[in-house]
C-alpha cells in the first residue's frame, strides 16, 4: 500500500480453501478475519487520506457462504466476512468508497488439491465492473456468482 | 418424545442469559450456567431456586480453550449428558472501523465467535453419541450489518456462517443448530443509552417498542424443545421487523412525496 503508487482498491479473498484445509483451526477463524479487517480498514485510511473513491470487493466460495458441511473454518470465516463487508458498506455509504461481496463457485485442482474458480473470466468481468468510477451507487451487495447452485436456497 | 432437557447457558449473568435460563427452568430443565462472575451467578442461583429445574452455577471465561470440556465434564457429573447447548455471551464494543483497534476486533471475534465455537466443539460429541441434541446460538441483528459494528457484526456473521455448516454436518446425527439474531432488546445496558438516541431507535423499530428478554428466551426455549427437529441451520431475527424496514425513513420519504 505504497503512497507513491496508485491504489484504489482491495481485493480480499478471506475464506479460499488451502491444503491444509485438513489441519485448520479455530485460532485460523480468527486470524483470517483479523487479517482481512487490517487490511480494509488500512485501505479505507488510505481512500480517506487521498481522496480516493476506493472499492473494496471480497471474494468469498459460495459452498462456505451457503454452509459448507466439510469446512465449518470456511464457513465461520466467509460469514464474518459478508457481515464485515456490510457493516463497511453502511459506514462508507456518505463517501465515495464501496464495498462489495462476490460469491464464487469453487473446484479443486485434482493434481495440487488448490481450490481455482470455476468462472474466473465472469468473476473477472464482475470485479471491473465493481471497480469502475460509474458503479459508485453499488455498495453493501452480494452477488452470487454460482451459475444457480443457490436459487431456492435462503442466503446466509 | 419427551427429553428431559439437561443443558448449558453461558452468559448466563447476564440480562438476555438469565431470561434464557430461566424459562428452561420454569419448564423444569436442569442447566449449567456460566458467566465470568461468579458473585452474579450465586446471586442468580439464589434467587432460582424456586424453580422446577435445577441450576449450577460455574464460573468461566470464553476465552479459555478448556472450558468446553470443563462445562461438559461438570455437566455430565451433575445431571448427565447434555442435550442442550445455549451460546448466549458475548461482548459489544462498538466503533467505526478507522477507530477499532485490531487487539479490539480480535478479541470480539474471540470471545463472540471462537469461544461459542470451542463450545460446540466440546458439547458435539456427546450428543452424537447420543443421537439427539439442540444447540442454539445468540447471534445479532447487526449480522445484517450495523454501523459502528465492525467487529461484533463480523463476530455474529461468523457464528451464522459456522452454524449453517454444522447445521448440515450434524444433521444426520439428530442434533439441530441455530441461530437467534435479537434485535434492540431492553436490557439495563440499553436504557443506559441518551434518551434521544433510545427514542430513536425505538422510531425506527416497526413493532413501536423494544424487544424484552422474553422474546428471546420464548425462541430458544422453542427450538430447545424436541418437537423443533425439523428446524436447522436457520437465524430467525427478532427484532420488531427492523431487519426489513425503517419507519423513520419511510416517513422522511413520505413528508417529501
Amino acid at each position: 500500500m505504497s503512497q507513491q503508487s496508485p491504489f484504489d482498491c482491495l481485493l480480499l479473498a478471506p475464506a479460499n480453501a488451502s491444503p491444509s484445509q485438513s489441519s485448520a483451526t479455530l485460532g485460523e477463524v480468527s486470524d483470517a478475519l483479523t487479517v482481512n479487517f487490517a487490511m480494509t480498514k488500512a485501505a479505507i485510511n488510505h481512500f480517506e487520506k487521498t481522496s480516493t473513491a476506493g472499492r473494496l470487493v471480497s471474494l468469498v466460495p459460495g459452498d462456505a457462504a451457503m454452509g459448507d458441511p466439510t469446512s465449518l473454518i470456511h464457513s465461520a470465516i466467509a460469514g464474518g466476512m459478508l457481515s464485515l463487508f456490510r457493516t463497511v458498506a453502511l459506514e462508507l455509504r456518505k463517501t465515495s468508497m464501496t464495498a462489495n461481496t462476490i460469491m464464487y463457485a469453487p473446484s479443486k485442482d485434482p493434481v495440487s488439491a488448490k481450490e481455482e474458480m470455476i468462472d474466473a473470466h465472469g468473476i473477472t468481468v464482475l470485479i471491473n465492473a465493481l471497480l469502475s468510477v460509474d458503479s459508485h451507487g453499488i455498495n453493501g451487495q452480494e452477488i452470487y456468482s454460482l451459475g444457480g447452485a443457490d436459487v431456492g436456497r435462503l442466503h446466509p | 418424545m419427551n427429553t428431559p432437557i439437561i443443558g448449558i447457558v453461558t452468559g448466563a449473568a447476564g440480562a438476555i442469559g438469565k431470561a434464557i435460563a430461566i424459562a428452561l427452568a420454569e419448564s423444569g430443565a436442569n442447566l449449567i450456567v456460566t458467566d465470568l462472575d461468579q458473585e452474579a451467578l450465586d446471586k442468580f442461583i439464589t434467587e432460582s431456586s424456586h424453580l422446577p429445574g435445577k441450576l449450577v452455577g460455574m464460573a468461566g471465561n470464553m476465552l479459555d480453550p478448556e472450558l468446553g470440556r470443563k462445562l461438559v465434564a461438570r455437566t455430565m457429573s451433575e445431571f448427565g449428558t447434555p442435550n442442550l447447548l445455549v451460546n448466549c455471551s458475548g461482548l459489544l464494543l462498538d466503533n467505526r472501523i478507522q477507530k477499532m483497534s485490531v487487539e479490539k476486533f480480535r478479541l470480539l471475534i474471540d470471545i463472540n465467535l471462537t469461544g461459542p465455537l470451542r463450545l460446540i466443539d466440546a458439547v458435539a460429541p456427546v450428543m452424537r453419541d447420543a443421537g439427539y441434541g439442540r444447540i442454539i446460538s445468540l447471534s445479532s441483528r447487526a449480522w445484517l450489518g450495523n454501523f459502528g459494528s465492525s467487529g461484533y457484526s463480523s463476530a455474529k456473521g461468523g457464528v451464522v456462517g459456522a452454524s449453517r455448516s454444522l447445521a448440515l454436518a450434524f444433521a444426520p446425527h439428530g442434533i439441530t443448530v441455530n441461530c437467534i439474531a435479537p434485535g434492540f432488546i431492553d436490557t439495563p445496558m440499553a436504557r443506559s443509552m441518551p434518551a434521544h438516541i433510545l427514542d430513536r431507535v425505538v422510531r425506527s423499530i416497526p413493532v413501536g417498542r423494544t424487544g424484552t428478554v422474553d422474546d428471546v428466551s420464548a425462541l430458544v426455549k422453542f427450538l430447545a424443545n424436541p418437537a423443533s427437529g425439523y428446524i436447522t441451520g436457520q437465524t430467525l431475527v427478532a427484532c420488531g421487523g427492523r431487519s426489513i424496514s425503517n419507519p423513520i425513513a419511510i416517513a422522511s420519504k413520505e413528508k417529501h412525496a
